[in-house]
Order: structure tokens, then C-alpha cells, then sequence
């Protein structure tokens, strides 16, 4: 048998707040992350709100920023200490170039530019951690983050480390991705009431709605952990992924990348279908996505509470894997199950068991999930401390 | 075990190249970018990047060997920087133009109108593994890795880790990469990097972990900037 893992660390930061404990609090309480957007005027545009994190900030400098505050709160709280045993794993895309630098006449400097690659928050973190094991960036759009900490239990398992730093960063409330996506027609348009955009598995829902965000664990051997004496605040004990091998933009119907991968995470964790007290979902209030992750839920389990936090905060594209399995370790954590957000009339489509409210329940597993655009899939389990 | 090889690489510093041969029936010649023979569905041509139009073709190839099963199929790819998009939006970023500048109110309105719909999805970096995996039904583990020559040896160690614990029955392990389009080489000359730029693609077919075989001094240095696919060059003389 394998050596358990530890999660002794979390750090984020949402559109709900700054910090593990303000975020929580907002989610339980279901309050609004989305609002008109502030980082650039949107008049005019097709779409004029997003999740924005509460940062001021642009481009690759908002991005270090969210993961410096995020990074450095899983670190406090873990008591990590630096070296050559802890490696850094992060999902993360590249930032697109600041709006401004497109009629900008002096040209950027290397390092501006090069601070917009995908890697350049994972070297941000091993520097942040005085991580200097393996680190590696994983690049699959939505699901990014939850790959990351997949291939970060698959390092500690192996013993390539002793401890992981593995979470994800996105920010896109950026002028040139607002109208991409709405052109794309994945983005809600309910300008009128932002507050009621994202309303996953909703019957009036119409698109995502996109966030800002970073989200970061700390994840060891629990023999590290025990040894100096880390407070475990859950185990990391499954993980899953597969693609869809379907198409670019859609979801298959039969949601058959999806339930693979929970499959996969279930063997992996060695558990039953039965065992899992709460998914929280991908739910990204798109027709499709809902649609499809809801069919696989069905099929795979039998009336377990599922929810989706995109209500609240959006989706927090590379980052929503790392944010969401945080939440997970705190519905373990506290024995609660959040709810959803502006699930009015759900939809008789999607045959799952939503929770509209938040409520208390003895928790022993948790799924979490995320899927992204090009097919992509990743299921992560929690189990309680 | 490597079981096939395919490859498109530039042939010395030429930034569109004719393609290379690689040398025997299970690492063969490809054609120019015809994608003929290697898109299932011929409008899925519009949403490629031009790193996946390389990697079509190089997957295609390592994949002949394969006789199994796609669903148990894991697929490891390596990607350099996400292309910029600049190119692709230029008649939609000229009809912004204002008094010199560009005015986001015209980018809500007549930009908007001309920028291409599908673009957000052409930038992706897991838009590679993902054409490779839709024209072959591959469905099991994955990742892909972003960064230089380091995520090219990622990968392969990925792939290797997940066949030697059975996570997969075979894996498609590789790398992808162009560098050669305007607003690449800006961002290059930005960097300070002065070499050439590059593009490639090389997939190999593991049915067993495999050491990845050192970079062919042969072509090293004479490719140009190949990013992640340089970690994979000694699959060519694997090949051979």
C-alpha cells in the first residue's frame, strides 16, 4: 500500500475575497463574486461583467500577484519548509500581452515579455517555497489545476519528493479574451443582472461567466507531514483524467470523458461510488457542460449531493481545479456541503441531486471535478482528516 | 519500448520546410502540410494552430504501429509558449484604430465584428494534444506540459511513469512547436533570443518505458529554435 497524502496547506484568492477563510465564508453563505467589470470600461461590449478578483492589477502583474497571496497563505498555514524535496506542480496558460502594449511605442522589456509565459508563475512559486525539487506547468485550459495536483500525488507516490506545492493561476477579464469568448458564445450575456449570470445546471442558464483567481495546496507524504508535526487537514486520495477525443468545442452528450474520469479517480482511491458524500461539480452554466458532466454523474452514482461554486465566483478557467479542491478539503474540513447559487429552476435535463443551500453532512469523500475546452478531463478525491 | 516514430522538422534553418524523412515505414515521409490524410473532419483544418498541423501528421505516422485499443491510449504532449494571437486579429485590431491609438469602444463594436470567432481556441496550448487525441480516439491519461526543452523530457518521463504503474497500455508521447510567425519573432526579439526560430513535431509510440535517447547531434543546432520538440531530437536517429 502506498504512503498516504497529506494536505497541509491552502491559499487563495477569488473573486469572493482574499484568503482561504473569506472565501469560505462567502461560498457558504452563497454571495456574489460577479459584478461589472473594473479592469478596463466595457461599455459597448457584448458582455460587460466578469468574476474580478479584488486586485488591482493587469495582465502577468496581476497573476503574480494573486499567486504571491495565495502561495504564501498555503505556506504560513502548511509551515513548509524549503528544499531540494519539495517540488512546485502548477496549472497555468499564458497571459495574453497588456491591452495597452499594443500601441505602446517603446517595446516591452525581455523580462515583461517573458514574464507572460505559462511557466512563469511555477518559477514565481519554487522561488516563493525555496522549492527547488521537479516543477512542471500543465497546460490544459480548464482543467489545468487539477491536473496539476493529479501529477503532483503521482510525484510524492513515486517518491520523486516529499512535499508538493501545486495549485493554478488564470486571470481573463481582459478586453481581447471578453470578446473572444463571447463570440465563441460560451459566455453569459445577462448584462442586466450580472449578479444572476452564473447559474449552473439551471434551465434559464446561458454561458460562464469569466473569473480571476489562484489557488495553491500544499500536499506531503504523511510521513513528512507527521514527522515535523503538520496539522493534516485532509487526504488527497484519488485522481483521475482522460480526454473526451469528441470535439474541439463541444461536450459529448453521453459524457464519457467525464465519468472516465471519475471512474479513474475512484480506483485510484480505491473507493466505491457509494462512498463519495459530495461532488463538487465543473458546472460551468454552459448548456453543454452541464448537460454533459450530469448525464456522467448519473450514470456513475446514485443520488449523490452535487453543487456547483461557479455560481458564485465564475470560472476561474486554470485556476478552478486548485480553488474548487480547496473547497473541498473545507466541506471535509467542517462537515458541509456548499450550495448553489441562482439554481431557480433546475434543469429536469441535468438528472443530478443539486444542493440549493449549503448544509451540514458527515463527509468521509469528496469528488471534485473539472473539464476543459479541447476535451481534457480531471477528477480529484478528498478524503476527511 | 519505442514501437514507431513520427517526425516533420525543418530541414536545416528554412523556416517552412520541406519535410523530412525519417526513414523507414514506421517513421515515414510526410508531404508538405497537406492535412489530407490526417484530419478526420477537413472544416477541423480552420481551428488548427500551426504547432497541432505539424503534430497531425508526426502523431499520424507513430501511430500506424498501433494495432490496440485508442480508449486505453495515454497521450503526453510538450508545448512551447501559447502563439500570439495578434496575427490573427489584425483586421480586427486595424478597425480599432482611433486618432492612432486603438479605442476600446470600437473593439466592443466594429473590432468585435471582425475578430475571428474561433481564435480563443486556436491559442489554447492543449489545442495539440487535443486535434491528436480527436483523430484518434484517444481517451485515456494525458497531460501536456508547457515550457522548453524541459517539458519535452517531462513528458517522456510522464509517459514512462504511466505505462511502468499500468496506467495506460501504450502511450503517444511528443512534442510540438512553431516559432516562425510574425508576432513570435517580435516576442523572440523582445526575449533577446537571436538564434532562428523553429518548428517541429516528433511522436513516438511507447508500448514499455523507454529512455528517451539523447538529442541527435546531427540535427541539434541546425534546426533552429525547436523549444520543447529539441528534447525529443534523438528520436530521429532512434528512428533511423
Amino acid at each position: 500500500m502506498t504512503e498516504r497524502l497529506a494536505v497541509t496547506g491552502l491559499g487563495m484568492v477569488t473573486p469572493l475575497g482574499i484568503g482561504v477563510e473569506a472565501t469560505w465564508r462567502a461560498v457558504l453563505a452563497a454571495e456574489n463574486g460577479v459584478r461589472r467589470i473594473r479592469r478596463f470600461d466595457p461599455t459597448g461590449f457584448p458582455v460587460t461583467f466578469a468574476a474580478e478578483a479584488p486586485l488591482p492589477g493587469e495582465g502577468a502583474a496581476l497573476k503574480a500577484a494573486l499567486t504571491e497571496l495565495a502561495v504564501n497563505e498555503a505556506l504560513a498555514m502548511s509551515g513548509l519548509a524549503p528544499g531540494p524535496r519539495v517540488g512546485v506542480c502548477l496549472g497555468s496558460e499564458a497571459c495574453r500581452p497588456p491591452w495597452a502594449w499594443l500601441w505602446k511605442k517603446d517595446a516591452p522589456s525581455a523580462a515583461e515579455v517573458d514574464a507572460l509565459a505559462p511557466d512563469a508563475p511555477t518559477r514565481q512559486v519554487a522561488a516563493l517555497a525555496g522549492a527547488t525539487g521537479p516543477r512542471s506547468t500543465v497546460s490544459t485550459a480548464c482543467t489545468s489545476s487539477s491536473q496539476a495536483l493529479g501529477e503532483a500525488m503521482l510525484r510524492l507516490r513515486r517518491g520523486e519528493v516529499d512535499a508538493m506545492v501545486c495549485g493554478g493561476v488564470d486571470a481573463l477579464s481582459e478586453p481581447l479574451m471578453v470578446v473572444g469568448f463571447s463570440k465563441l458564445g460560451a459566455l453569459s450575456t445577462r448584462n442586466d443582472a450580472p449578479e444572476k449570470a452564473s447559474r449552473p445546471f439551471d434551465l434559464h442558464r446561458d454561458g460562464f461567466v469569466l473569473g480571476e483567481g489562484a489557488g495553491f495546496l500544499v500536499i506531503e507524504r504523511e510521513s513528512t507531514a507527521r514527522a515535523r508535526g503538520a496539522l493534516v487537514l485532509a487526504w488527497a486520495e484519488g485522481w483521475g483524467c482522460s480526454c473526451n477525443a469528441w470535439r474541439i468545442t463541444d461536450s459529448p452528450p453521453d459524457g464519457r470523458g467525464a465519468y472516465d474520469a471519475m471512474a479513474a479517480a475512484l480506483l485510484d482511491a480505491g473507493l466505491r461510488p457509494a462512498d463519495i458524500g459530495y461532488i463538487n461539480a465543473h458546472g460551468t452554466s454552459t448548456q453543454q457542460n452541464d448537460l454533459s458532466e450530469s448525464t456522467a454523474i448519473a450514470r456513475l452514482f446514485d443520488r449523490v449531493p452535487v453543487s456547483s461554486t461557479k455560481g458564485m465566483m465564475g470560472h476561474l478557467v486554470a485556476a478552478c481545479g486548485a480553488v474548487e479542491a480547496i473547497l473541498c478539503v473545507l466541506a471535509l474540513r467542517d462537515q458541509v456541503r456548499p450550495g448553489s447559487r441562482n439554481l431557480e429552476e433546475p434543469d429536469p435535463s441535468c438528472p443530478v441531486n443539486l444542493v440549493r443551500d449549503a448544509e451540514r453532512a458527515a463527509l468521509d469523500h469528496v469528488l471534485t471535478n473539472a473539464f476543459g475546452f479541447g476535451g481534457s478531463n480531471g477528477s480529484l478525491i478528498f478524503g476527511r482528516a | 519500448m519505442i514501437a514507431a516514430v513520427g517526425g516533420v522538422l525543418p530541414n536545416g534553418l528554412m523556416l517552412h520546410p520541406p519535410l523530412l524523412p525519417l526513414g523507414d515505414a514506421h517513421a515515414g515521409v510526410v508531404e508538405g502540410p497537406d492535412l489530407g490524410p490526417w484530419l478526420k473532419r477537413k472544416k477541423d483544418a480552420r481551428l488548427l494552430p500551426r504547432a497541432a498541423a505539424l503534430a497531425l501528421p508526426a502523431a499520424g505516422l507513430a501511430m500506424r504501429a498501433f494495432t490496440g485499443d485508442a480508449e486505453e491510449l495515454g497521450i503526453f504532449v510538450a508545448v512551447g509558449r501559447e502563439p500570439p494571437d495578434e496575427g490573427d486579429a489584425e483586421a480586427s485590431l486595424v478597425a480599432m484604430e482611433e486618432s492612432g491609438t486603438l479605442s476600446l469602444v470600437k473593439l466592443g463594436g466594429e473590432g468585435r465584428a471582425l475578430y475571428p470567432p474561433l481564435l480563443p481556441l486556436r491559442t489554447l496550448p492543449n489545442m495539440v494534444l487535443a486535434h491528436v487525441a480527436i483523430q484518434h480516439g484517444i481517451r485515456g491519461e494525458n497531460a501536456c506540459l508547457a515550457g522548453g526543452e524541459d517539458a519535452g523530457r517531462a513528458v517522456w518521463a510522464a509517459a514512462c511513469d504511466a505505462l511502468a504503474e499500468g496506467r495506460c497500455a501504450a502511450a503517444l508521447v511528443g512534442a510540438a512547436y512553431s516559432a516562425v510567425d510574425l508576432a513570435s519573432a517580435r516576442d523572440r526579439l523582445r526575449l533577446g533570443l537571436r538564434g532562428p526560430p523553429g518548428e517541429g513535431a516528433i511522436f513516438a509510440l511507447l508500448t514499455a518505458p523507454a529512455p528517451l535517447p539523447r538529442p541527435d547531434s546531427a540535427w541539434a543546432g541546425r534546426t533552429g529554435d525547436l523549444g520543447p520538440v529539441a528534447a525529443l531530437l534523438g528520436l530521429v536517429a532512434a528512428a533511423g
